[in-house]
């Protein structure tokens, strides 16, 4: 009896490591918590502001910079940080004290709740500058401004917040410039396949969940660009059934992607060009393609949309598959962008009234409306696909 | 259908009114579904399609047998999509390689295993909910995964992708379409002449009653894991094969659809009843929805609506149907049901 009481001891105890394992790992920010009160400390930012004004040589104060993606892993972020990383390379390279602490929620469990943690805990810390990519950009407003209270200085890369909740918004490109380059994408290769004004294609969209922000503003890109003479001969025929919302579900997404590929073809009420507007259905595309049973004339169809090279790479090269082009920024360029602006503002080179920043890598980027824009979007295709490694 | 008929027969009512099952039921509103396709769609009969539709029904169908043998049992398994996106990331590693099928597949079956049988010990030897169990392992596996793997695996060679991308029968039936009849077969034959699963019912009705005639209820319910984790690792092969990219999140949230293909074919989520059939039927409604509401100009985003709506309507079904048969027949008590273990499903 006292035998079995043990065992069940033991096993209860190593169940509860087992649990708090698990939630440590989903929580992302359980140190933050077990920190003292997670109040604003008050004592850092006058060390900062003193920097401000010496800026000539900022290598004698520290500059921290915190960044926080929507979540870890998925190598966009991951792009993104080897961007940030080196240009933190660069400016202590420079002679500056920089550190880059990066860390976010899991890519299963990207919530709002998860950003505060990490948030609060870096509050504590008293971090210079805060970079992050916002999964709600209502809810997490009053975390940041409780850190721009505090002297934090806070900017948003990748996705937005409420303007007055951050100094600085450093985007990867507007949504007009990534739904130009994917109806710039899939016109030139239905050119190439003998579509044009004299014959009409029609468009298949691959989105996310209805209530995708970023997906509803790109379809209304593409759907603004469609409208204009220059595009007319591109349609979505039916917004019903022609622009699939499999949800942010893989299976989902290559059931539905599936589902377009066998209606693709070069019938009138067929689709002519599929476009997948997130990371997970641009594969998804890919590769049902290759899974058809009977696969619709390569030469007749198109395929594009937002994805990281990788992600594309066989699909692109292989010239039977009618995946022909891939929609991105440049994820690492967005890094470099957004460590160079945090540094720039926190030791004062540049203010959210500032007009344009200038790094070495980059040159000069406008500032306008305190938003500082990467640039156009990325077009790869077989010939310059293996430039990317992300 | 033929095995509900042969096991009802000596009840000795009237033959017509034991054709009513779920299963009869379900499979009038698959062959009305198939027929207004018909009429409806005629573009929807395209190789591509119903291939499409296939391939999504072999993986779902193989996951759900697992999860209608636990939820027989009287527990719940929902780490399933958890557990097949562990066997997922795993068979990537492996597959990057340039292992084989038989290989890989063989890894993520034994990963299965390995998962869903932590489940079981968790929910009998500590006796533990089967839904905080695996609530809690789910939380535990999803949470691990991003530990491990940074981002998700790219690049898979050709011989990862074969299975989707090429195993085709005849050039056009996906080979995963094989996996699925043959273990769906398998489990039926498994189910109406092995003597474990009378147990599995016995189980599922009434522990206690089980107890007594000497079945042992624990190894039962770990068994019905360890025969579950197995079937996930072949389902998650097949999902992850699907593509050149495996990331940490493959099959998240799955379990969800496994339930509701289970609970649509007929299997009653308080255990003790079910069959192997209906689950096909129900699988098969669950797959041809999305699809089939594409073909007919609704939108997609109704599809988790209407899928809602269908299971909802199954379980009112079956309720009603049940409430009624209990007036009309003699309650025999669940342990000799138990005891005498034949198709203790349907008597109660």
């Amino acid at each position: 009896m006292i035998r079995k009481k043990r065992f069940t001891l033991v096993l209860v105890i190593a169940l509860a490591v087992v649990v708090a394992f698990a939630f440590g790992a989903c929580g992302g920010g359980e140190q933050p918590a077990e920190e003292p009160p997670a109040d604003t400390p008050t004592e850092e930012p006058p060390v900062e502001t003193e920097t401000e004004s010496d800026d000539v040589e900022p290598a004698a104060v520290k500059v921290t910079i915190a960044m926080l993606p929507k979540f870890k892993g998925e190598n966009y972020f991951d792009a993104v940080k080897v961007g940030a990383e080196e240009a933190v390379a660069e400016l202590v390279g420079e002679g500056a004290d920089v550190e880059l602490l990066y860390d976010g929620p899991p890519q299963n469990d990207a919530t709002n709740q998860n950003q505060v943690n990490i948030l609060e805990g870096w509050i504590a810390q008293g971090v210079n500058a805060i970079l992050v990519s916002p999964n709600d950009p209502t809810a997490i407003a009053p975390t940041l401004k409780k850190a721009m209270e505090g002297g934090i200085k806070v900017l948003t890369f990748d996705a937005d917040a409420d303007p007055d909740a951050r100094d600085l918004f450093i985007n990867q490109g507007s949504y007009d410039a990534i739904g130009s380059g994917m109806v710039k994408a899939v016109a030139s290769k239905l050119t190439e396949k003998g579509y044009g004004p004299d014959k009409t294609a029609n468009l298949g969209i691959v989105s996310s969940a209805k209530t995708d922000a970023n997906q509803n503003a790109w379809l209304d890109a593409i759907k603004a660009l469609i409208a204009t003479d220059e595009y007319s001969w591109l349609k979505i025929a039916n917004e019903e059934t022609d622009v699939y919302y499999p949800g942010p579900d893989e299976t989902e997404t290559q059931k539905q992607s599936g589902t377009l590929i066998s209606r693709m073809g070069d019938g009138a009420d067929q689709i002519q060009a599929a476009i997948g507007l997130t990371s997970m259905a641009t594969p998804a595309l890919g590769a049902q393609y290759e899974s058809a049973a009977s696969k619709p004339d390569a030469t007749k169809v198109t395929m594009t949309g937002l994805a990281t090279p990788n992600a594309l790479k066989d699909y692109i090269k292989n010239d039977a598959n009618p995946l022909d082009t891939g929609v991105l920024w440049n994820c690492m360029d967005l890094g470099y962008l957004s460590v160079e602006a945090a540094y720039q503002y926190a030791s004062g080179t540049i203010t959210p009234e500032s007009t344009t920043m200038t790094t070495s890598r980059l040159g000069e980027r406008e500032i306008a409306d305190k938003v500082i824009l990467l640039g156009d979007a990325l077009i790869f295709d077989k010939a310059n696909i293996d430039e990317f490694n992300y | 259908m033929e095995q509900t008929s042969l096991r009802q027969a000596p009840d000795g009512k009237g033959k017509f009114k034991k054709m009513l099952t779920t299963e009869f039921y379900l499979l009038v509103f698959l062959v009305a579904i198939l027929v207004m396709m018909r009429i409806a769609a005629p573009d929807f009969y395209s190789l591509n399609t119903i291939m499409t539709v296939l391939n999504y029904f072999s993986y779902l169908l193989i996951a759900a047998i697992g999860m209608n043998l636990i939820i027989i049992t009287s527990n719940i398994d929902v780490a399933a999509g958890a557990i097949m996106s562990v066997v997922a990331i795993v068979i990537a590693f492996v597959g990057k390689t340039g292992a084989p099928l038989p290989v890989f597949m063989a890894v993520g079956m034994v990963v299965g295993l390995v998962l869903s049988w932590v489940n079981g010990l968790f929910i009998t030897k500590l006796k533990i909910p089967a839904i905080v169990a695996t609530l809690a392992t789910t939380q535990l596996f999803v949470g691990a995964l991003p530990l491990v793997v940074e981002g998700s695996i790219y690049d898979l060679p050709a011989s990862f992708t074969w299975l989707a991308f090429r195993a085709k029968l005849f050039g056009a039936l996906p080979a995963s379409v094989v996996f699925a009849a043959v273990i769906t077969v398998g489990f039926m034959l498994f189910m109406r002449y092995s003597r474990f699963s009378k147990k599995l019912y016995a189980v599922g009705n009434n522990k206690y009653a089980a107890t007594l005639t000497g079945i042992n209820v624990n190894k039962v319910m770990i068994l019905a894991f360890v025969i579950a984790g197995p079937l996930y690792g072949i389902a998650g092969t097949i999902i992850a094969t699907g593509g050149q990219r495996v990331t940490t999140t493959m099959a998240n949230g799955f379990e969800m659809t496994l339930i509701a293909a289970v609970v649509l074919g007929g299997t009653s989520i308080a255990g003790g009843s079910g069959k192997i059939i209906g689950t096909v039927l129900g699988a098969f409604i669950l797959s041809l929805i999305t699809p089939a509401m594409n073909y007919i100009g609704m939108s997609s985003d109704w599809s988790d609506a209407v899928m809602g709506g269908i299971i909802l309507l199954a379980v009112v079904v079956a309720s009603i149907s049940t409430l009624t048969k209990k007036k009309k027949t003699i309650v025999v008590p669940d342990a000799v049901v138990s005891a005498s273990a034949s198709s203790s499903g349907e008597v109660k």
